[in-house]
Protein backbone atom coordinates (compact mmCIF):
# COMPACT_ATOMS: atom_id res chain seq x y z
CA UNK A 1 0.00 0.00 0.00
CA UNK A 2 1.35 3.06 -0.85
CA UNK A 3 1.64 5.77 1.55
CA UNK A 4 -0.08 9.10 0.36
CA UNK A 5 1.50 12.67 1.72
CA UNK A 6 -1.96 14.60 1.10
CA UNK A 7 -5.16 13.77 2.16
CA UNK A 8 -7.27 15.92 0.94
CA UNK A 9 -10.28 17.74 4.02
CA UNK A 10 -12.75 15.40 2.15
CA UNK A 11 -11.33 12.35 2.71
CA UNK A 12 -10.18 12.89 6.56
CA UNK A 13 -13.67 13.79 7.35
CA UNK A 14 -15.17 10.76 5.59
CA UNK A 15 -12.81 8.86 7.39
CA UNK A 16 -13.77 10.52 10.70
CA UNK A 17 -17.34 10.25 10.16
CA UNK A 18 -17.28 6.05 9.49
CA UNK A 19 -14.97 5.71 12.64
CA UNK A 20 -17.94 8.13 14.04
CA UNK A 21 -20.55 5.51 13.15
CA UNK A 22 -18.82 2.54 13.79
CA UNK A 23 -17.80 3.57 17.57
CA UNK A 24 -21.84 5.16 18.13
CA UNK A 25 -22.87 1.39 16.48
CA UNK A 26 -20.70 -0.74 18.68
CA UNK A 27 -22.10 1.57 21.40
CA UNK A 28 -25.34 0.51 20.75
CA UNK A 29 -25.02 -2.93 21.49
CA UNK A 30 -24.65 -3.42 24.97
CA UNK A 31 -27.88 -0.61 25.60
CA UNK A 32 -29.78 -2.80 23.28
CA UNK A 33 -29.13 -5.90 25.03
CA UNK A 34 -29.63 -4.47 28.26
CA UNK A 35 -33.07 -3.46 26.49
CA UNK A 36 -34.36 -6.99 25.05
CA UNK A 37 -32.94 -8.86 28.27
CA UNK A 38 -35.30 -6.87 30.50
CA UNK A 39 -38.03 -8.92 32.69
CA UNK A 40 -39.92 -6.24 34.67
CA UNK A 41 -42.63 -6.34 32.62
CA UNK A 42 -43.57 -9.15 33.53
CA UNK A 43 -42.76 -10.04 37.00
CA UNK A 44 -44.07 -13.13 38.97
CA UNK A 45 -44.15 -13.84 42.54
CA UNK A 46 -41.57 -16.64 43.34
CA UNK A 47 -43.98 -16.86 46.44
CA UNK A 48 -46.71 -19.73 47.03
CA UNK A 49 -49.42 -20.02 49.33
CA UNK A 50 -51.20 -23.07 50.38
CA UNK A 51 -53.91 -23.06 52.51
CA UNK A 52 -55.59 -26.44 53.37
CA UNK A 53 -54.63 -28.45 56.30
CA UNK A 54 -52.35 -31.57 56.13
CA UNK A 55 -52.65 -34.47 57.71
CA UNK A 56 -49.46 -36.22 58.73
CA UNK A 57 -47.97 -39.09 56.55
CA UNK A 58 -51.03 -38.02 53.79
CA UNK A 59 -49.31 -38.43 50.59
CA UNK A 60 -48.21 -35.30 48.49
CA UNK A 61 -50.47 -32.93 47.45
CA UNK A 62 -50.10 -30.33 44.35
CA UNK A 63 -50.71 -26.45 45.65
CA UNK A 64 -52.73 -25.55 42.99
CA UNK A 65 -51.59 -23.99 39.45
CA UNK A 66 -47.97 -24.62 39.80
CA UNK A 67 -45.50 -27.39 40.05
CA UNK A 68 -45.01 -26.92 44.43
CA UNK A 69 -46.36 -29.94 45.97
CA UNK A 70 -46.02 -29.90 49.94
CA UNK A 71 -46.09 -32.80 52.42
CA UNK A 72 -46.36 -33.60 56.38
CA UNK A 73 -44.14 -36.45 58.04
CA UNK A 74 -43.44 -37.17 61.31
CA UNK A 75 -40.41 -34.01 61.58
CA UNK A 76 -42.81 -31.65 59.93
CA UNK A 77 -43.93 -29.70 56.29
CA UNK A 78 -41.82 -29.88 53.36
CA UNK A 79 -41.96 -28.74 49.46
CA UNK A 80 -40.94 -30.50 46.61
CA UNK A 81 -40.80 -29.02 42.94
CA UNK A 82 -41.59 -31.03 40.50
CA UNK A 83 -39.55 -29.93 37.66
CA UNK A 84 -37.53 -32.95 36.37
CA UNK A 85 -33.36 -31.97 36.62
CA UNK A 86 -32.53 -33.05 33.42
CA UNK A 87 -33.80 -30.64 31.04
CA UNK A 88 -37.67 -28.84 33.06
CA UNK A 89 -40.14 -30.74 32.26
CA UNK A 90 -43.25 -31.29 35.07
CA UNK A 91 -42.72 -34.25 36.28
CA UNK A 92 -45.98 -36.79 37.43
CA UNK A 93 -46.68 -38.09 40.79
CA UNK A 94 -47.72 -41.75 40.75
CA UNK A 95 -49.12 -42.39 44.42
CA UNK A 96 -49.81 -46.01 43.99
CA UNK A 97 -46.59 -46.73 42.74
CA UNK A 98 -44.75 -43.71 45.03
CA UNK A 99 -42.65 -42.39 42.04
CA UNK A 100 -42.10 -39.48 40.23
CA UNK A 101 -41.95 -40.08 36.07
CA UNK A 102 -41.04 -37.28 33.95
CA UNK A 103 -43.13 -38.28 30.42
CA UNK A 104 -40.13 -36.32 28.16
CA UNK A 105 -37.13 -38.70 28.84
CA UNK A 106 -38.11 -41.22 31.19
CA UNK A 107 -36.10 -40.32 34.72
CA UNK A 108 -37.95 -41.90 37.61
CA UNK A 109 -37.97 -40.25 41.53
CA UNK A 110 -38.28 -42.23 44.15
CA UNK A 111 -41.22 -40.90 46.74
CA UNK A 112 -38.64 -38.47 48.42
CA UNK A 113 -37.40 -36.91 45.47
CA UNK A 114 -33.82 -38.95 45.40
CA UNK A 115 -33.20 -40.25 41.27
CA UNK A 116 -34.07 -43.98 40.72
CA UNK A 117 -33.10 -44.20 37.11
CA UNK A 118 -32.80 -41.92 34.01
CA UNK A 119 -30.81 -39.19 32.41
CA UNK A 120 -31.20 -36.81 34.85
CA UNK A 121 -28.74 -36.46 37.42
CA UNK A 122 -29.69 -34.99 40.63
CA UNK A 123 -32.75 -35.67 43.06
CA UNK A 124 -35.99 -33.19 42.88
CA UNK A 125 -35.25 -29.91 44.22
CA UNK A 126 -36.64 -28.80 47.75
CA UNK A 127 -37.41 -26.02 48.77
CA UNK A 128 -38.37 -23.61 51.85
CA UNK A 129 -41.80 -23.36 53.83
CA UNK A 130 -43.01 -21.26 56.54
CA UNK A 131 -46.00 -22.06 58.34
CA UNK A 132 -48.10 -18.88 59.42
CA UNK A 133 -49.99 -18.13 62.37
CA UNK A 134 -53.27 -18.67 60.87
CA UNK A 135 -52.47 -22.53 59.32
CA UNK A 136 -51.34 -21.71 56.18
CA UNK A 137 -48.03 -22.64 54.31
CA UNK A 138 -46.13 -20.21 52.04
CA UNK A 139 -43.54 -22.09 50.00
CA UNK A 140 -40.65 -19.78 48.67
CA UNK A 141 -39.83 -21.29 45.42
CA UNK A 142 -36.67 -19.49 45.37
CA UNK A 143 -35.00 -20.85 47.99
CA UNK A 144 -33.73 -24.61 47.30
CA UNK A 145 -33.22 -26.43 50.91
CA UNK A 146 -31.80 -30.02 51.92
CA UNK A 147 -34.40 -32.67 51.88
CA UNK A 148 -33.70 -33.31 55.74
CA UNK A 149 -35.62 -29.50 56.43
CA UNK A 150 -38.97 -29.54 57.20
CA UNK A 151 -41.24 -26.41 58.45
CA UNK B 1 -25.14 19.64 -18.06
CA UNK B 2 -22.31 17.93 -16.28
CA UNK B 3 -22.91 14.79 -14.91
CA UNK B 4 -21.06 13.85 -11.41
CA UNK B 5 -20.84 10.70 -9.87
CA UNK B 6 -23.18 9.10 -7.73
CA UNK B 7 -20.34 9.65 -4.72
CA UNK B 8 -21.16 13.47 -4.03
CA UNK B 9 -25.03 12.75 -3.70
CA UNK B 10 -24.19 9.91 -1.71
CA UNK B 11 -21.97 11.86 0.47
CA UNK B 12 -24.61 14.73 0.69
CA UNK B 13 -26.91 12.36 1.89
CA UNK B 14 -24.80 10.86 4.48
CA UNK B 15 -24.28 14.70 5.92
CA UNK B 16 -28.22 15.05 5.67
CA UNK B 17 -28.82 11.67 7.37
CA UNK B 18 -26.58 11.90 10.16
CA UNK B 19 -27.98 15.97 10.76
CA UNK B 20 -31.38 14.02 10.99
CA UNK B 21 -30.37 11.79 13.65
CA UNK B 22 -28.47 13.56 15.71
CA UNK B 23 -31.66 16.07 15.73
CA UNK B 24 -34.23 13.60 16.19
CA UNK B 25 -32.12 11.80 19.13
CA UNK B 26 -31.81 15.04 20.62
CA UNK B 27 -35.43 15.70 20.31
CA UNK B 28 -35.74 12.42 22.04
CA UNK B 29 -33.99 13.09 24.89
CA UNK B 30 -34.76 16.66 25.40
CA UNK B 31 -38.69 16.96 24.68
CA UNK B 32 -40.87 14.15 26.54
CA UNK B 33 -44.03 13.12 24.25
CA UNK B 34 -46.66 12.85 26.74
CA UNK B 35 -48.52 9.68 27.44
CA UNK B 36 -52.31 10.66 28.17
CA UNK B 37 -54.31 10.07 30.85
CA UNK B 38 -55.00 6.82 32.27
CA UNK B 39 -58.15 4.70 31.91
CA UNK B 40 -58.29 4.22 35.63
CA UNK B 41 -57.49 8.48 36.51
CA UNK B 42 -60.85 10.21 36.59
CA UNK B 43 -62.65 11.05 33.20
CA UNK B 44 -61.30 13.75 31.34
CA UNK B 45 -63.68 13.63 28.23
CA UNK B 46 -61.67 15.02 26.11
CA UNK B 47 -61.21 13.54 22.12
CA UNK B 48 -57.52 14.83 20.74
CA UNK B 49 -55.90 12.99 17.74
CA UNK B 50 -52.19 14.05 16.42
CA UNK B 51 -52.04 17.53 15.33
CA UNK B 52 -51.94 17.00 11.98
CA UNK B 53 -56.06 16.06 12.08
CA UNK B 54 -56.19 19.43 13.84
CA UNK B 55 -58.38 21.36 11.07
CA UNK B 56 -60.72 18.09 11.01
CA UNK B 57 -61.18 18.41 14.67
CA UNK B 58 -61.65 22.30 14.13
CA UNK B 59 -63.86 21.41 11.55
CA UNK B 60 -66.16 18.54 13.87
CA UNK B 61 -66.90 21.35 16.13
CA UNK B 62 -68.66 23.71 14.12
CA UNK B 63 -70.33 21.51 11.07
CA UNK B 64 -71.44 18.11 10.81
CA UNK B 65 -69.50 15.19 11.00
CA UNK B 66 -70.40 13.97 7.37
CA UNK B 67 -69.04 17.48 5.82
CA UNK B 68 -65.87 17.66 8.04
CA UNK B 69 -64.38 14.29 8.46
CA UNK B 70 -65.66 12.35 4.90
CA UNK B 71 -66.53 14.99 2.21
CA UNK B 72 -63.46 17.54 3.25
CA UNK B 73 -60.67 15.06 3.42
CA UNK B 74 -62.23 13.34 0.43
CA UNK B 75 -61.99 16.79 -1.50
CA UNK B 76 -58.52 17.21 -0.70
CA UNK B 77 -57.10 13.87 -2.28
CA UNK B 78 -59.07 14.12 -5.06
CA UNK B 79 -57.37 17.81 -5.49
CA UNK B 80 -54.28 16.18 -4.83
CA UNK B 81 -54.65 13.43 -7.66
CA UNK B 82 -56.23 15.45 -10.21
CA UNK B 83 -53.31 17.82 -9.94
CA UNK B 84 -51.70 16.21 -12.94
CA UNK C 1 -11.93 5.01 -17.05
CA UNK C 2 -16.03 5.74 -16.33
CA UNK C 3 -15.86 9.16 -15.88
CA UNK C 4 -17.42 11.91 -18.53
CA UNK C 5 -15.30 13.87 -20.75
CA UNK C 6 -15.66 17.84 -20.62
CA UNK C 7 -18.89 17.88 -22.39
CA UNK C 8 -20.51 15.34 -20.08
CA UNK C 9 -20.31 12.60 -23.17
CA UNK C 10 -19.90 9.15 -21.22
CA UNK C 11 -17.92 6.40 -22.95
CA UNK C 12 -20.25 4.08 -24.90
CA UNK C 13 -20.13 1.00 -22.89
CA UNK C 14 -21.49 2.98 -19.67
CA UNK C 15 -24.33 4.30 -21.62
CA UNK C 16 -25.18 1.21 -21.60
CA UNK C 17 -24.90 0.54 -17.97
CA UNK C 18 -26.66 3.57 -17.23
CA UNK C 19 -29.64 2.21 -19.30
CA UNK C 20 -29.76 -1.73 -17.42
CA UNK C 21 -29.82 0.26 -13.91
CA UNK C 22 -32.94 2.65 -15.49
CA UNK C 23 -35.12 -0.74 -16.23
CA UNK C 24 -34.01 -3.47 -14.06
CA UNK C 25 -35.40 -3.37 -10.74
CA UNK C 26 -32.86 -4.94 -8.38
CA UNK C 27 -29.63 -2.22 -10.18
CA UNK C 28 -32.01 0.49 -10.44
CA UNK C 29 -31.88 1.82 -6.99
CA UNK C 30 -29.01 4.04 -7.84
CA UNK C 31 -27.90 5.61 -10.83
CA UNK C 32 -23.86 5.83 -11.49
CA UNK C 33 -24.20 9.33 -12.58
CA UNK C 34 -26.45 12.09 -12.05
CA UNK C 35 -26.90 15.87 -13.53
CA UNK C 36 -24.82 18.78 -11.41
CA UNK C 37 -28.34 20.54 -10.83
CA UNK C 38 -30.05 16.97 -9.13
CA UNK C 39 -27.46 17.22 -6.14
CA UNK C 40 -28.03 20.49 -5.30
CA UNK C 41 -29.45 20.87 -1.67
CA UNK C 42 -31.86 23.24 -2.09
CA UNK C 43 -33.43 21.72 -5.12
CA UNK C 44 -34.67 18.43 -2.69
CA UNK C 45 -33.23 19.59 0.49
CA UNK C 46 -33.15 15.20 1.11
CA UNK C 47 -36.52 15.28 2.43
CA UNK C 48 -37.83 12.33 0.47
CA UNK C 49 -34.47 10.71 1.41
CA UNK C 50 -34.96 11.82 4.56
CA UNK C 51 -39.04 10.51 4.36
CA UNK C 52 -37.17 6.74 3.56
CA UNK C 53 -34.77 6.65 6.56
CA UNK C 54 -37.94 8.26 8.86
CA UNK C 55 -39.30 5.19 7.86
CA UNK C 56 -35.84 2.65 8.40
CA UNK C 57 -35.87 4.25 12.35
CA UNK C 58 -39.35 4.05 12.58
CA UNK C 59 -39.28 0.08 11.94
CA UNK C 60 -36.22 -0.28 13.99
CA UNK C 61 -37.32 1.19 16.70
CA UNK C 62 -41.02 0.13 16.62
CA UNK C 63 -39.91 -3.42 16.01
CA UNK C 64 -37.47 -3.14 19.15
CA UNK C 65 -40.76 -1.73 20.75
CA UNK C 66 -42.74 -4.29 20.31
CA UNK C 67 -40.93 -6.59 22.36
CA UNK C 68 -42.30 -5.02 25.41
CA UNK C 69 -45.13 -3.89 24.31
CA UNK C 70 -48.84 -5.43 24.88
CA UNK C 71 -51.84 -3.73 23.13
CA UNK C 72 -55.01 -4.23 24.47
CA UNK C 73 -57.47 -2.14 27.10
CA UNK C 74 -56.16 -3.39 30.32
CA UNK C 75 -51.91 -3.63 29.22
CA UNK C 76 -51.76 -0.84 26.52
CA UNK C 77 -51.24 1.87 28.90
CA UNK C 78 -49.70 0.37 31.90
CA UNK C 79 -46.98 -1.36 28.95
CA UNK C 80 -46.36 2.13 28.18
CA UNK C 81 -45.41 3.23 31.33
CA UNK C 82 -43.63 0.55 32.11
CA UNK C 83 -41.48 0.93 28.69
CA UNK C 84 -41.25 4.21 29.69
CA UNK C 85 -40.16 4.67 33.55
CA UNK C 86 -38.60 0.89 34.77
CA UNK C 87 -36.85 -0.56 31.20
CA UNK C 88 -33.42 0.45 30.54
CA UNK C 89 -33.41 2.88 27.39
CA UNK C 90 -37.43 1.98 26.97
CA UNK C 91 -38.09 5.87 27.14
CA UNK C 92 -35.22 6.42 24.50
CA UNK C 93 -36.95 4.34 22.24
CA UNK C 94 -40.21 5.57 22.54
CA UNK C 95 -39.27 8.94 22.13
CA UNK C 96 -37.38 8.29 19.58
CA UNK C 97 -40.44 6.56 17.47
CA UNK C 98 -42.51 9.11 18.15
CA UNK C 99 -40.32 11.89 17.01
CA UNK C 100 -38.99 10.25 13.92
CA UNK C 101 -42.79 9.48 13.27
CA UNK C 102 -43.74 13.27 13.32
CA UNK C 103 -41.16 14.56 11.57
CA UNK C 104 -42.08 11.88 8.80
CA UNK C 105 -45.49 13.47 8.57
CA UNK C 106 -43.96 17.24 7.90
CA UNK C 107 -40.88 15.31 5.53
CA UNK C 108 -43.34 13.57 3.98
CA UNK C 109 -45.74 16.81 3.28
CA UNK C 110 -43.04 18.99 2.28
CA UNK C 111 -41.49 16.60 -0.20
CA UNK C 112 -45.30 17.13 -1.63
CA UNK C 113 -45.14 20.10 -1.44
CA UNK C 114 -41.60 20.50 -3.33
CA UNK C 115 -42.52 17.82 -5.64
CA UNK C 116 -46.38 20.30 -7.19
CA UNK C 117 -44.05 23.01 -6.71
CA UNK C 118 -41.55 21.78 -9.54
CA UNK C 119 -44.09 20.72 -11.26
CA UNK C 120 -42.59 17.17 -11.10
CA UNK C 121 -46.02 15.08 -11.01
CA UNK C 122 -46.16 16.41 -15.05
CA UNK C 123 -46.16 13.59 -17.26
CA UNK C 124 -44.71 10.74 -17.47
CA UNK C 125 -44.35 10.57 -13.54
CA UNK C 126 -48.27 10.86 -12.86
CA UNK C 127 -48.52 7.56 -11.65
CA UNK C 128 -45.65 8.39 -9.49
CA UNK C 129 -47.30 11.27 -8.04
CA UNK C 130 -50.25 9.16 -7.23
CA UNK C 131 -48.02 6.31 -5.56
CA UNK C 132 -46.45 9.10 -3.59
CA UNK C 133 -49.89 10.41 -2.16
CA UNK C 134 -50.90 6.74 -1.09
CA UNK C 135 -47.57 6.57 0.79
CA UNK C 136 -49.03 10.11 2.37
CA UNK C 137 -52.25 8.66 3.19
CA UNK C 138 -50.67 5.31 4.52
CA UNK C 139 -48.39 7.85 7.09
CA UNK C 140 -51.30 9.30 8.17
CA UNK C 141 -53.20 6.40 8.88
CA UNK C 142 -49.87 4.57 10.92
CA UNK C 143 -49.59 7.83 12.70
CA UNK C 144 -53.00 7.79 13.98
CA UNK C 145 -53.12 4.19 14.32
CA UNK C 146 -49.70 4.59 16.33
CA UNK C 147 -51.45 7.08 18.52
CA UNK C 148 -54.03 4.94 19.64
CA UNK C 149 -51.87 2.28 20.75
CA UNK C 150 -50.58 4.80 23.67
CA UNK C 151 -54.37 3.34 25.26
CA UNK C 152 -54.70 6.50 26.96
CA UNK C 153 -58.07 7.60 27.85
CA UNK C 154 -58.01 10.64 24.99
CA UNK C 155 -56.87 7.52 22.67
CA UNK C 156 -60.20 5.59 23.65
CA UNK C 157 -62.44 9.27 22.92
CA UNK C 158 -60.30 9.39 19.50
CA UNK C 159 -60.89 5.62 18.31
CA UNK C 160 -64.65 5.99 19.11
CA UNK C 161 -64.85 9.27 17.33
CA UNK C 162 -63.32 7.32 14.46
CA UNK C 163 -65.46 4.32 14.35
CA UNK C 164 -68.59 6.61 14.81
CA UNK C 165 -67.24 8.22 11.70
CA UNK C 166 -66.57 5.73 9.74
CA UNK C 167 -69.91 4.26 10.32
CA UNK C 168 -71.40 6.90 8.55
CA UNK C 169 -70.41 5.50 5.07
CA UNK C 170 -73.12 3.78 4.34
CA UNK C 171 -73.87 0.22 3.93
CA UNK C 172 -70.21 -0.92 4.89
CA UNK C 173 -69.53 1.75 7.85
CA UNK C 174 -69.59 -0.58 10.13
CA UNK C 175 -67.36 -3.29 8.68
CA UNK C 176 -64.94 -0.89 7.77
CA UNK C 177 -64.68 0.53 11.46
CA UNK C 178 -64.25 -2.58 12.36
CA UNK C 179 -61.59 -4.01 10.42
CA UNK C 180 -59.66 -0.73 10.78
CA UNK C 181 -59.87 0.17 14.06
CA UNK C 182 -60.89 -2.94 16.18
CA UNK C 183 -63.65 -2.38 19.40
CA UNK C 184 -61.96 0.25 21.13
CA UNK C 185 -63.35 0.51 24.14
CA UNK C 186 -64.47 3.95 25.70
CA UNK C 187 -61.56 4.60 28.39
CA UNK C 188 -58.31 3.06 25.47
CA UNK C 189 -58.44 3.36 21.98
CA UNK C 190 -55.40 0.23 21.87
CA UNK C 191 -56.86 -2.99 20.25
CA UNK C 192 -55.62 -5.56 18.37
CA UNK C 193 -56.64 -4.43 15.10
CA UNK C 194 -54.92 -1.31 15.42
CA UNK C 195 -51.56 -3.02 16.62
CA UNK C 196 -52.02 -5.56 13.54
CA UNK C 197 -52.09 -2.19 11.04
CA UNK C 198 -49.74 0.04 12.54
CA UNK C 199 -46.72 -2.62 13.21
CA UNK C 200 -47.65 -5.10 10.21
CA UNK C 201 -49.92 -4.77 7.71
CA UNK C 202 -49.44 -0.28 6.49
CA UNK C 203 -45.68 -1.02 7.34
CA UNK C 204 -45.36 -3.67 4.85
CA UNK C 205 -47.38 -1.94 1.85
CA UNK C 206 -45.70 1.26 2.65
CA UNK C 207 -42.51 -0.14 2.32
CA UNK C 208 -43.04 -2.20 -1.06
CA UNK C 209 -44.62 1.12 -2.30
CA UNK C 210 -41.81 2.68 -1.32
CA UNK C 211 -39.58 1.05 -3.53
CA UNK C 212 -41.65 1.09 -6.16
CA UNK C 213 -41.88 4.71 -5.86
CA UNK C 214 -37.94 5.07 -5.91
CA UNK C 215 -37.75 2.79 -8.96
CA UNK C 216 -40.33 4.97 -11.03
CA UNK C 217 -38.10 7.90 -10.35
CA UNK C 218 -35.16 6.16 -11.89
CA UNK C 219 -37.47 4.90 -14.65
CA UNK C 220 -38.41 8.11 -15.89
CA UNK C 221 -35.02 9.80 -15.91
CA UNK C 222 -34.61 10.57 -11.96
CA UNK C 223 -34.67 13.52 -10.16
CA UNK C 224 -34.64 16.91 -12.03
CA UNK C 225 -35.87 20.39 -12.33
CA UNK C 226 -38.88 21.39 -14.88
Amino acid sequence: MTRRLHYTRREILLRLSWVGVIVAGSATMGPLVQYLVNDEDGVRSSLVIFKKQLEEDSPWENVSSSRVWVKRDKAGIMALIATCTHLGCEVRYHPEKKQWECPCHGSIYDDDGNLMSGPAKKALQRVAVEAKQDGSLVIYTNKQVGSDERA
Amino acid sequence: MKRLPIRMLIEKEGIAALIYLALSLFLAIKVVPGVGTSGQAPLVGQAAAPWIFGPVQVLLFYVSPWISAILFPFLIISTLVILP
Amino acid sequence: MNVPNEEGVLPKHTEKQISVSQSTFISHIRPRFLPESAINIVYTVCLGGLSFLSFIVLSVTGLLLMFHYQPGENTAFSSLLNLSSVIPYGALLRNWHYWAGQIMVITVSLHMVRVAWTHSYKPPKQLNWLVGIGLLLLTLIMDFSGYLLRGSQETGAAANVAVHIAELIPLVGSQIAQILFGRPSPLSGSTLMAYVWHCIGLPTIAFWLQFYHFWRIRRDGGVRPL
